[in-house]
């Protein structure tokens, strides 16, 4: 089933129907579905779909010129730049709007040094005078200063995140609400696992079915990722094993990787940009100065690997699939479901605030200091201020749970009228 | 009928028994945590010996062999500060779960022989009763309606400047 992301197909659409050219960038992480968002789009349309690998830039031109040639009569050239295939590129004559797409443009900034520049050089030289709309797509959300005013000046910038909670309501809608979340807080919107999902049997049979039927893909499939991506697969994989685990605090994952702090920044913030980790501050607080930055994992498939793949290859190389699915399913209902309760719910109130607490917020997020107390959400307006607290399986006594929350809020400098909430399971 | 018991050895070893005989016999060893898939209000209590027997509405009958035994062998509060491991000592107590019944049951976790006694006499069995969630003894909710939302359903309680969304 192909999942459609609207929003982001008409906002394409909207600049392609423009009469002038255009180009534009599509970020999204590894595997999140930017390929297929972009043949989904270009399906009824004129399209050079230029995918870019690693090989040696001279190899990599030939084969888009011979791609191109296919299409429309133009004399191959010997090419050593991606200045020079540009070039070539505007020869070709567009009668008819044409969409142009360098997927994986990252990989072509590896192997070519400053091509963006040089893509920014005969844009305005040449290429904008053609009937064309550009896109690069790109797992890596990061530029130069050089690079910067590329992407003021482009026409969209679009950041395609993972399909979310909802596709597995639309893809599996006769299982239970309760398994729905399951499944999600386990595979996320992997596709290539939840396909696999047979409802006429239990979740747990479900489960145990996936994990040792595709076993060589799951474990390939974290390896794919990071080889792909780092040259240092060791340390990254440490650092993501560290955020998996709960350690979300800089300080955090430094001791549990038995590093100083400083020592982590680069990789952290390549991790950001590689969209695989999110770096989130309490609300009021400045995102780049906020001393209170916390890390997680965005994708669940990614933080089931993580948790549960990685730390157990042992259990899955000797074929103890029952003690690995056991396990697995000891992780899923102690630590990733309510990890996913929380942000489902959080994500639900955000959208829904009113409807739950009869005002339109100013202001809605997470708050937390250094007392490592935080509060799940915290929403405003000019009179009220709710402090919420989600909790898959609240403890019994929900009075405490009160009068913790209550005592939490005192960190929370306001003078507005205060009322607290709770969010949790049947 | 079947009876789903999962029982999880002092080893972390998980073993589920799927219970289908009118009648069933399942050893308890110490540290095992016992799960019944069934809420403690839908069971009556009855001992014999060392053992516990739960009698089921449907005739149904568990017998969890040397379970009061274990009870009794549990860990107290009286440990000396050098062996209080909590982890420790929780992996090797021996417990008894049933499926949570609302946000304020209290008796769906025995994990010592007084809290079994009491429900063996009775006298929680009708605090259970009284616990529901609109008439809770320890705090006074009121169930204020159901909200739909996204599809979703949310049965809200409140009290004062507290308000409880539970998703069903």
């Amino acid at each position: 089933m192909l999942l459609k992301r609207e929003l982001e197909l008409k906002t394409l659409q909207e600049d392609f129907i423009k009469p002038v050219s255009s180009f534009l960038f599509i970020f999204g992480r590894k595997q999140v579905g930017k390929t297929t968002f972009l043949q989904d789009y270009t399906k009824d349309k004129s399209t050079l779909f230029l995918s870019c690998i690693e090989v040696l830039p001279h190899l990599l031109f030939e084969s888009f010129q011979k791609q191109i040639t296919q299409k429309y009569e133009q004399a191959t050239t010997n090419i050593e730049t991606f200045g020079d295939f540009l070039l070539w590129l505007t020869h070709l004559s567009f009668t008819k709007k044409t969409v142009i797409i360098f997927d994986d443009f990252h990989t072509l900034c590896k192997i070519q040094k400053a091509c963006l520049e040089e893509f920014y050089k005969q844009w305005n030289n040449h290429l904008k005078q053609k009937n064309i709309q550009i896109i690069f797509s790109s797992s890596i959300d990061s530029h130069t200063k050089e690079e910067a005013i590329v992407y003021q000046n482009a026409s969209k910038r679009i950041v395609l995140e993972a399909f979310g909670y909802e596709a597995i309501k639309t893809i599996l809608p006769e299982i239970s609400k309760e398994d729905q979340l399951k499944l999600f807080a386990l595979f996320g919107t992997h596709f290539n696992s939840i396909k696999h999902y047979n409802t006429s049997k239990s979740f747990e049979q479900n489960v145990s079915d996936i994990l040792r039927q595709h076993q060589h893909a799951i474990v390939q499939q974290g390896w794919y990722l990071l080889k792909s991506e780092f040259a240092e697969t060791a340390t990254y994989a440490s650092i993501l094993y560290a955020i998996a685990n709960g350690n979300n605090k800089i300080g955090e994952i430094a001791q549990t990787l038995g590093v100083k702090s400083s020592y982590l920044t680069r990789y952290l913030q390549k991790l950001n940009e590689m969209m695989l980790i999110k770096k989130r501050v309490p609300m009021n607080e400045d995102f780049a100065y906020s001393k209170f930055g916390r890390y997680t994992l965005e994708d669940n498939f990614l933080r089931f690997w993580f948790k549960c793949v990685y730390v157990n290859l042992a259990l899955y190389e000797q074929n103890s699939m029952s003690k690995f699915v056991d396990t697995v399913l000891q992780t899923l209902y102690t630590e990733l479901l309510p990890q996913t309760f929380q942000t489902h719910m959080y994500e639900m109130i955000v959208r829904n605030f009113e409807t739950f607490f009869g005002y339109q917020p100013i202001q809605v997020g997470s708050w937390w200091n250094n007392k490592d107390q935080p509060i799940d959400v915290v929403a405003f307006n000019d009179s009220v201020v709710t402090f919420i607290q989600l909790q898959y399986q609240a403890s019994s006594n929900s009075k405490q749970i009160y009068e913790e929350l209550k005592q939490k809020s005192e960190a929370f400098q306001t003078v507005l009228n205060k009322q607290f909430a709770l969010f949790s399971c049947h | 009928m079947s009876i789903k018991i999962v029982i999880k050895d002092k080893n972390l070893m998980v073993k589920e028994h799927k219970v289908v005989e009118r009648y069933y016999e399942c050893v308890i060893d110490y540290g095992d945590w016992i799960f019944i898939e069934e809420s403690q209000k839908n069971v009556k209590f009855e001992t014999e010996n060392e053992d516990l027997l739960l009698l089921f509405s449907s005739d149904d009958t568990i017998v969890l062999k040397s379970l009061l035994k274990r009870l009794k062998e549990n860990p107290n509060e009286n440990i000396p500060a050098q062996f209080s491991d909590m982890g420790l000592i929780n992996q090797l107590s021996t417990k008894l779960e049933f499926v949570k019944n609302d946000l304020f049951d209290e008796e769906y976790f025995i994990k010592d022989i007084d809290k079994l006694n009491s429900l063996l006499n009775g006298k929680s069995q009708e605090k259970v009763t009284a616990s529901v969630l609109n008439k809770s003894v320890k705090f006074q909710y009121e169930k204020q309606e159901t909200l739909e939302v996204e599809n979703e359903t949310f049965e809200v309680y409140k009290e004062g400047d507290f308000t409880i969304y539970l998703r069903t």
